[in-house]
Formats: structure tokens, sequence, C-alpha cells
């Protein structure tokens, strides 16, 4: 369940929830699941992915300002969040959450900034670093380094869009870092579309670059020969984890068709280019997966709103 | 020859500035949908962008700070999709993406929705605070439009 609260307005302009909300943090948060109020297939994945908790238990206060032609909201969230992953990727949770997100609304433009703090525990893989702590002091480093139990995470995302009626332009870029595997990461996003009658052609350009995606683990060679062989295996799995941080870009052409009431149609060819040693945003990787690859994908979706 | 083709060049683009000018008059006079509030509003004008964030939900109050209460014809009223295509520059399945997006998210509510337009006089007639649109055809001495 995504949206589960109650909205009490103290003014027109001054508003609390409380309970489920989804957190603002991206420029198409809001509605990243309701593919009629946006022109691409789907929100780009390399910016969309960067913070697996989207929604929030607690609360949210919104304001909103108009100053002249400019509304201005701001809003400010506190709280807590559970989250399971998909892929049987086991269970997030997002503790002592708080952000504040500003929105500008301009004529045709729409400009928002975005800060997100959470203390965020990822699925465990305590017993997989726990063995790393075996190997000594280098491997109690490893362990400290990586794992990722009560990690402090920092999201900082901007976007805008101009949108006068007949086409639109948007850009996104964002920025979330946490002192875990998942490490540093930065994506944008920049797309554009021309609406001619009930159709909209548009391109959308994406790009993700994660550090680190590999490690050089622990050195094998002042380890006693029986050891060496585990030390190994452990590398190995501590890369095929950080493997999986996105480094890639994707380039997309698609068109939205506003075939009948309240229903659009979208197809999009993507071509995803994986950076070296990267499996991408890619999931649910399957052996002989060629990391750093391109991958050519086609989607037809068709959205219904009433 | 040079001086014919300029010549036949200029005559061609008269003709289609005449036929430019009377598409865009017979435009006008099919549908002028215009923005009304009650007769006992102290309303009288608005910027585009005031009225646009009225309409969409941007703004809850007049610039003279009084509360403001759009009303809306139904989605199918081809005055709604006229005066948004005016106000906005958004379509019809633009304006129900736009409203989607505020719906579903909680962040607010579409105007509310009267049936017709005699309906829709009636509405601003008694709200001081309610603004709506009609065709210009329809006016009367119960509201008044704001330009």
């Amino acid at each position: 369940m995504e949206w589960a609260n109650i909205k009490y307005k103290i003014t027109p302009d001054l508003s609390i929830r409380a309970g489920r909300t989804l957190l603002p943090t991206f420029f198409l948060s809001d509605t990243q699941n309701i593919g009629y109020t946006y022109a691409w297939v789907r929100p780009p994945v390399e910016v969309y992915r960067l913070l697996p908790v989207d929604t929030n238990d607690g609360l949210d206060v919104s304001y909103r300002l108009n100053v002249a032609d400019l509304a201005n909201t701001i809003q400010a969230n506190y709280g807590y969040k559970s989250t399971n992953l998909t892929n049987n990727g086991g269970t997030a949770k997002a503790r002592g959450s708080w952000g504040v997100s500003d929105t500008a609304e301009y004529r045709a433009l729409t400009a928002r900034i975005t800060y997100q703090y959470t203390n965020l525990t990822l699925p465990p893989l305590d017993s997989f670093f726990n063995a790393f702590r075996q190997f000594g002091a280098q491997g109690v480093a490893i362990a400290n380094r990586y794992n990722s139990d009560h990690k402090p995470n920092r999201f900082f995302d901007i976007g805008a869009s101009y949108d006068p009626g007949d086409w639109f332009v948007t850009a996104e870029w964002a920025y979330n870092q946490n002192n875990s595997f998942t490490g540093q990461s930065t994506a944008w996003d920049a797309g554009g579309g021309y609406r001619l009658a009930k159709f909209t052609p548009y391109l959308l350009f994406a790009g993700a670059k994660a550090r680190p995606i590999s490690d050089p683990g622990l050195n094998v060679s002042s380890l006693p020969s029986f050891l060496i062989g585990p030390a190994i295996g452990l590398n190995a799995a501590l890369n095929s984890i950080l493997s999986t941080n996105p480094v890639q870009t994707t380039d997309s052409i698609g068109v939205r068709w506003d075939f009948a009431k309240h229903f659009d149609c979208k197809l999009q060819f993507d071509h995803i280019r994986l950076g070296a040693g990267s499996s991408g945003t890619f999931v649910n990787i399957q052996p002989g997966f060629q990391l750093g690859g391109t991958v050519n994908l086609f989607s037809a979706v068709v959205d219904f709103v009433w | 020859m040079v001086t014919q083709d300029i010549i036949a060049r200029i005559a061609r683009m008269r003709v289609l500035a005449i036929g430019l000018a009377l598409l865009l008059a017979s435009h006008a006079a099919i549908a002028d949908v215009v923005a009304v509030v009650s007769a006992k509003s102290g309303i009288t004008t608005l910027t585009k962008t005031q009225m646009a964030d009225i309409f969409l939900g941007k703004a809850s109050r007049f610039p003279d700070g009084t509360q403001a209460v759009p009303v809306d014809q139904v989605e199918d009223a081809p005055a709604r999709a006229e005066f948004y295509l005016k106000l906005a520059g958004r379509s019809a399945p633009q304006m129900k993406a736009y409203w989607a997006k505020i719906i579903f998210t909680g962040r607010g509510q579409p105007p509310q929705e009267v049936r017709s337009s005699a309906e829709l006089k009636k509405r601003i007639a008694q709200d001081p605070a309610a603004i709506g649109y009609i065709d210009e055809s329809l006016l009367d001495d119960s509201v008044r439009v704001v330009r």
C-alpha cells in the first residue's frame, strides 16, 4: 500500500498529513505509479532507483505561498519506513527519516529541490560481512566500510520542467550518498516532447554513475595457504555485489497516443549502454549475463485513469 | 520573370492572410468562453496567470485576499475544453493528467462540477467567492465577466 493518510487543512494554504505518504524525493515521485500523468513509459530508472524507499510512515507538513505569479510550496516530512524490496530482496528499513522539499511554479515552469536524510538498513548481509571479520583488521575494515546496518543516507535532487502546452522539456539531477556497499551515485535525465493532437513523440536521455563498483578486497598474499581459497571466494562475492551499483546511460525514443478518453498508449524504444564492469540497473542477474554490454529494450503500455 | 514570380508570391501570401483572418474571425464567433463571477463579487479583472492559478488549484484566494472557489462545467462540455485550452494551453487529456497527479497524491481536488451552463450561472450568482466560465452568448445580469 502506497498511500494511507489523513489530511487536515489548517488554512487553505497550510496542511498537515499523518499516515503513509509518498516521499517527494524525485521530480515525478508523487505520481511515478500513474503512467497517465507523464509522457514516458516509466520514469527513467537511472534516477528513480537511487533511493530504495519511496514512502514514509509519519507526518508531513505543506505550506503554500503565492507571490504575484509564483506559487511556492514547501513540504517537510518526518518518519520511518520498512519496505519489502522486489525480487525477494529482503526488507529495507529507513529510520529517523526527515526531508525538505520546495516546489516553485511560475507560469509554465515548475522546479523542485529536495533534500532527504534517512538512517538506512538494507537487507541483512551481516553473515557475509561477518565472514570478512574473521580475517583480522583488513577484513574488519572491509566489513565496516560496506555493511549496510544503520548507515546514514543523504539524498539530494533538483529538477525542472517547462510545459507551455504544445511541447515540454524536463530535466533532473540527483545524488545519493550512503556509507555502505551502495556507495555514492549520481544520476540525471533530460527529455522533451511535442504534442501533435493526440500524439506526443518524445526523446529521453538518462545516465547513472556509481562508485565503487569494484574493490581489491582481502590481500591474500599475507594469508596462510588454507585461507587463500575462502578469501578469494569472499572477494569475488563482494565484487559481484559492488558490480550491481549501476553505471549506465539510456537513449530513448517514444510516442504517447491519447487514443480514447482517459486512456493512453505508449511505445518506447530504449538503447541501454552498461558501464564497464557494471550490471547497470538490471536485477535478478542470470548466469552468463555480460557486464558492461548493451541492451535494446522495446516497451508498449496502456495507461488509464477514471 | 523574377518580378512576376515575386508578384505571384505576394498575391498568394495575401490570399493566405485573408484566409487566416477569416478563419480567426469565424473561430471567435463560434465559441467565446468567458470567465464569470457573481454580480455581487468585487472581482472585475484577473490576469491570465492569476485565473489559471485559481482553476489549477495553485491559488486558493483572489489577489484581493478573499477566498476563490472555482467551478467547472462537466468534462464533456465544449466550453470546458475551450476554456482550459485558452487559459492554460492544455487539452482535455492534459488536464485529466494534471488532476490525476494532484488527486492521487492527496494534494488537492479539482473544482466542483455543475451539469449545465444554467446551473453554473445559478451557482455563481449566489456565491461571491465562486468563479466559473460560460459561453459569452449565455451571459445575463446574475453574473459578471472577468477579463
